[in-house]
This record gives C-alpha cells, sequence and structure tokens, in this order.
C-alpha cells in the first residue's frame, strides 16, 4: 500500500519539477453575441478558418471554432455546453485548426465527435492528433476498387456487390431497416481485416446503446470505433461528426489498412449544418438549405478511397444512410448524395411490410463498382442476378391479370418466388460467402425447383448445417475464391446427397 | 455602395486633419448627417473606436492595459513598456494599469487585440490540466 502511495508522491513530484511555465502571445476577442450554440465574437484579428477557440467563461473554459471570418467579426459554433458563457466573455485563439485523437486505442471504444471517451471506460490514451476537415487524396495516389467488402448480405452481395473503397449509399424511409444493414455489415467483418467506424449522428442514446450491446456480443467491438453526437448534442457536434470519423478512418488509412465508416445518417447531418448556416446568417436556398450543402457532402464521401501500393493500398469504405420522407429520393439531399456516391442500396416500405426483408429494392438499386468488387466464383452464380430479380417483380405484377400463362413464364415467376425467398434473411446473421455461393448455385441450376416456395428457407438453413457439417467445399470455396469444373462437381454431389435427406419435395 | 466602418473612419479621419474645433464640429455635425442618411447610424460606436486607433495610429501611440495581483514596480513596468513598443513598432506606449487580486501573481498584458496571460492563476490553471491528463 505505501509503496503505491510512495510512487504516486513521486509522479507528482515529476510532474511538478517538469512543469513549464511559459508566456504566450495569444490574440483575443469579446463575445458580442451568444444564441443557440453560435456566438458572435469581436477582435480576433488573428483568428484562422475552423480554428479552435477557447471561450473563458465562469463554469471553465469551452472550446469552440471559427465558421464565418468577417471584417470585424468572427462567427463561431460552440462544441458543447454553451450555456455558461456570457456577453463580455473573453475568447482566445489557439493557433489549432480543429483535430481529434486517432490510434489503436479507439479501437473498441465509444467516444463524441471530439474524441473523448463517453462508454465509461476511462480515458483514451492516444498521442496523435488528425485534423478534421482534410482534402481527400488525389487521382494520382487512387487505385480502382478491386477487393469485396462482404456484408454478408445475400441480396447485397448478389445484386449490388460492394468494394474496398467505394461509396454505397443505403437509402429507404424510416423504420424499415437502414441502419440493420450497416450492423450487419459490421458484424460481418470479422475475420475480414477490416476496421470499421460507426458515426451516429442525430441517433437515438437508447438506439446506439443498443447497437453497441449487439457489437459486443457478435464480437465485432474488437474492430470497431463508435463516434456518437445524440439527439440532444448540440448541432455543432453532429456537424463534425461524420468528418471527426473520416478523420480516425485516415489513420488505419496511412496505416495501409482497410477501413469501413458508416455514416447514421446524413439527412440529419444536413439539417444540423442548415441550423448553423441559418444561425450564422448565410443565405438559405432550396429548402432552406445553406448553397453549399452539396459540398458539404461531397468533399466528406471524396475522402473515401482505395489507395494504390506506392501509397499504402489502404482503403475507406462509405456506407452513407439517408433518410427519406415518404419515398421521396427526389428530395434535394437524396439526390446530392445519390449523385455522389457509387450506387445506392434502396429500401422499399411495401417489400419490408410484405415481409421482404432486407427490404432491397432490386431495379431502383445499383453498384456502379459492380462486379470487379465480387470474388469470382460469386461473380459466376449471381452475375445475372439483379436482371432476374427485377424481370419477375414485373411479371409478377403482369401475372396477377391472367391465370393462362406460358410455360417458360411460368418457370420464370417460380423461379423468382424462390429468389425472394432466399433474399430474406434475418438482422444479425450475416452469411460467409462460401454459403452465398452454393445457396445461389443451387437456385441457378433448379435443385430448388422442386423446394415449396414456403419450404424455401428451412431448405436454406438446413443446407447451411449441412455445409458446416460436409465443410469441405466451404473451405475450397474461400481459399480458390472461383469456381472450377471440380468444384462445381463437388456442390452438385453436396446438393444432391443433401437432398435425398429431404421429405418435403414436390 | 455601402461603405464599412474603416472607410468611414479613415475619410473622416482625413477630413479632420489639420483643422480648428470650429471646422471640426461643422464637419462632424454633416458626418452624423450622412449617416443618418446611409442608415448606417449603427456603425457609430465601431466608427469612434477605428478613429481613436488611427488618431494613436498617427501619434506613434499603442494603448495598452496591464492587470497584476499588486502594483509593479518602475522597471517591469519600462521592460513590459519596452516589450511592447519593440512589438508594435510605435514609439509611445500608454500603459493602464489595474488591480486584480484573483490573478495571485504575475500579470496580464492586453494590448491591440493581443493578450499575454503570465499571471500565477493561468500557471496554476495549465498546470491542473496538464495533472488531468497524465
Amino acid at each position: 500500500m505505501s509503496s503505491t502511495k510512495d510512487f504516486i508522491v513521486e509522479q507528482i513530484k515529476r510532474q511538478i519539477a517538469d512543469f513549464q511555465v511559459s508566456l504566450e502571445e495569444s490574440s483575443v476577442g469579446r463575445v458580442l453575441k451568444i444564441s443557440d450554440g453560435i456566438a458572435l465574437v469581436s477582435g480576433l484579428t488573428e483568428a484562422m478558418m475552423s480554428e479552435i477557440l477557447i471561450f473563458k467563461s465562469n463554469q471553465g473554459e469551452i472550446a469552440g471554432v471559427a465558421l464565418n471570418l468577417e471584417e470585424n467579426l468572427v462567427g463561431a459554433i460552440i462544441m458543447g455546453d454553451f450555456s455558461g458563457i456570457r456577453e463580455g466573455d473573453e475568447v482566445v485563439c489557439t493557433k489549432r485548426i480543429l483535430s481529434v485523437p486517432v490510434g489503436e486505442a479507439l479501437v473498441g471504444r465509444v467516444v463524441n465527435p471530439l474524441g473523448e471517451a463517453i462508454d465509461g471506460k476511462g480515458a483514451l490514451d492516444t498521442k496523435e492528433f488528425y485534423p478534421v476537415e482534410k482534402i481527400a487524396p488525389g487521382v494520382i495516389t487512387r487505385a480502382s476498387v478491386n477487393q469485396p467488402v462482404q456484408t454478408g448480405i445475400k441480396a447485397i452481395d448478389a445484386m449490388v456487390p460492394i468494394g474496398r473503397g467505394q461509396r454505397e449509399l443505403i437509402i429507404g424511409d424510416r423504420q424499415i431497416g437502414k441502419t440493420a444493414i450497416a450492423i450487419d455489415a459490421i458484424i460481418n467483418q470479422k475475420g475480414q481485416n477490416m476496421k470499421c467506424i460507426y458515426v451516429a449522428i442525430g441517433q437515438k442514446e437508447s438506439k446506439v446503446a443498443e447497437i453497441v450491446r449487439k457489437l459486443e456480443a457478435a464480437g465485432a467491438m474488437e474492430y470497431t470505433t463508435i463516434v456518437l453526437a445524440g439527439a440532444s448534442s448540440p448541432a455543432s457536434l453532429l456537424y463534425i461528426a461524420p468528418y471527426a470519423g473520416t478523420a480516425m478512418a485516415e489513420y488505419f488509412l496511412d496505416k495501409g489498412e482497410d477501413v469501413l465508416i458508416v455514416y447514421d445518417d446524413l439527412s440529419k447531418h444536413a439539417v444540423s449544418y442548415r441550423e448553423i448556416s441559418l444561425l450564422l446568417r448565410r443565405p438559405p436556398g432550396r429548402e432552406a438549405f445553406p448553397g453549399d450543402v452539396f459540398y458539404l457532402h461531397s468533399r466528406l464521401l471524396e475522402r473515401a478511397c482505395k489507395l494504390n501500393k506506392d501509397f499504402g493500398g489502404g482503403s475507406i469504405t462509405a456506407l452513407p444512410i439517408i433518410e427519406t420522407q415518404a419515398g421521396d429520393i427526389s428530395a434535394y439531399i437524396p439526390t446530392n448524395v445519390i449523385s455522389i456516391t457509387d450506387g445506392q442500396i434502396f429500401l422499399e416500405p411495401d417489400m419490408f411490410y410484405k415481409g421482404n426483408r432486407p427490404a432491397i429494392n432490386a431495379g431502383l438499386s445499383v453498384s456502379r463498382v459492380g462486379s470487379s468488387a465480387q470474388i469470382k466464383a460469386m461473380k459466376k452464380v449471381a452475375g445475372k442476378m439483379r436482371l432476374e430479380a427485377a424481370q419477375f417483380r414485373e411479371l409478377a405484377a403482369f401475372a396477377q391479370f391472367g391465370s393462362d400463362l406460358d410455360e417458360d413464364t411460368n418457370r420464370k415467376l417460380e423461379r423468382g418466388k424462390r429468389l425472394y425467398e432466399i433474399f430474406k434473411q434475418d438482422q444479425y446473421q450475416p452469411l460467409s460467402v462460401d454459403k452465398q455461393v452454393v445457396i445461389y448455385y443451387a437456385l441457378i441450376n433448379a435443385y430448388i425447383d422442386n423446394v415449396p416456395v414456403e419450404k424455401v428457407r428451412d431448405f436454406e438453413s438446413g443446407l447451411y448445417k449441412y455445409l458446416e457439417i460436409n465443410n469441405e467445399v466451404s473451405k475450397v470455396i474461400l481459399e480458390k475464391k472461383e469456381l472450377d469444373a471440380e468444384i462445381e462437381e463437388k456442390i452438385k454431389h453436396l446438393l444432391s446427397d443433401y437432398k435425398e435427406t429431404l421429405d418435403y419435395l414436390l | 455602395m455601402k461603405a464599412n466602418v474603416k472607410q468611414y473612419a479613415r475619410s473622416l479621419f482625413e477630413l479632420l486633419e489639420g483643422k480648428n474645433e470650429s471646422e471640426a464640429k461643422g464637419l462632424i455635425a454633416n458626418f452624423v448627417t450622412l449617416l443618418y442618411r446611409r442608415q448606417d447610424l449603427n456603425k457609430a460606436k465601431a466608427i469612434i473606436n477605428e478613429l481613436e486607433s488611427l488618431y494613436d495610429g498617427a501619434d506613434g501611440l499603442t494603448r495598452a492595459e496591464l492587470w497584476s495581483s499588486r502594483p509593479l514596480d518602475g522597471q517591469v513596468k519600462s521592460k513590459i513598456s519596452a516589450y511592447i513598443k519593440s512589438k508594435s513598432g510605435k514609439s509611445d506606449v500608454e500603459l493602464s494599469e489595474n488591480i486584480d487580486k484573483d490573478l495571485i501573481g504575475g500579470f496580464v498584458l492586453r494590448y491591440k487585440g493581443l493578450v499575454i496571460d503570465g499571471s500565477f492563476k493561468n500557471n496554476l490553471l495549465k498546470f491542473k490540466k496538464q495533472l488531468l491528463i497524465n
């Protein structure tokens, strides 16, 4: 006991001895006006754009960021509780651009957008800082997307494959499983050599707590950081949250690692930026968003990239989420973000309520990077899946009117029904790529045609168990990543063996 | 075209140069009417501040505020004045002294929108922050 006491005393002594008294000249100003997290400050003639300002109120020091540099004034947003700041309080420049702590210590933690731990597991041990705003890597440094991100969601990996370094938007109305897709994708990154960052912007803290619990249960917090700007955080924190998350991702990018970052969601981010802009008296435009709301998101998403080998070969894959109102994807922010990203996953309420979950609309969802982000085996079995799914939906709508259909149409309809059954997948149950290859192989080669539609899911889960027991096929697919004649033979063999054990076939 | 505070102050400053008191009074009255017509009376206070600094600049004067916990001796003050002179490049310094017991020791110097906080209070706060980080 006494030795620990001595140790503490020694440490304090050393810190007292090491403390350097320094005199620094800094630019000061005074608060002229304070309202809703925005302060107008006089003076501060040397303030820089997005420089950290320290507000000295009688409740202690509060950080802010300079956003408007005007002739006689500086407009600043306040990063925290602004209720203690009074008119006339002193404001000091720090000569530091807004930056966040980065490093390995952040993995497995929940932090606020300033990089302070908020999960009650103690302070973070970080030495490095990265600027929150940074210009995206240029053309010379980039490579084309060629490696897949396995989301573990059958419909996505088959129809809208996502590559490392891609930006794929998840868009849809409230409460139809947008976050669920992102969380499943994070859970499936286990053992895939991927760091994950989940940025919650304006989300309910209860929802985020639930997500943290789920990720912990799935063992996904070992490689995940959560950046939380909750619904009760001021707009300034919501505004910097995605940039801060990206800065944390860039640390791993610079080390040549792959990162998956989810922005949940950018609609609330745009709304918080609109709030700040209007309070700073910037002119409003369409839907009262300021003129630079496109740049707000384009500069953020442009930081997602795949670097070439000379620059470390790391990547940042971005999954931004946009919430639409009543399925309106032609509103201002959705169209902006659709045009910025390399494709979108469109979730449809009709499908969701019919029980097709995840409710991915095959016609409107695209991935502009496409099949170059799939392993060869997947490419072979899922090549035309998106087209087939879209065609089935049209045929099904048409077939409602008549009962006399030719054999070919009937067959397509039956196949389509089974395809949609296979697309169904429960939450938090991502599926490894070998199993996906086998189930799609079974579908396109007519192994499922004589399984009753309502039994397809039983067939599926049985098949996966069968695969786990006879795991040779899985191993070969994961190793070779392609389907040669030998593996095909093995899969065929496995499927017919499995089907012999079933008693519900037509 | 809208004129800004600095432009107003500079034009008034140049107009008033070399004028006697009665001439100046007339000019200022005209200036106020001009401000009223251009709906810029709300800028009056800022213009006065700007004008003051223009006059100080012309006289080679820098105003500075010095805060300390107890009166400082002449040697320290002259050193501080010399520092400000070297920084601002002006020949004259007007130091206004203030006492603030809360500072405990040392001094705080404010001039031209800059502050040098060498008070004991500030250093203690810095030390506290460092202890908390480690």
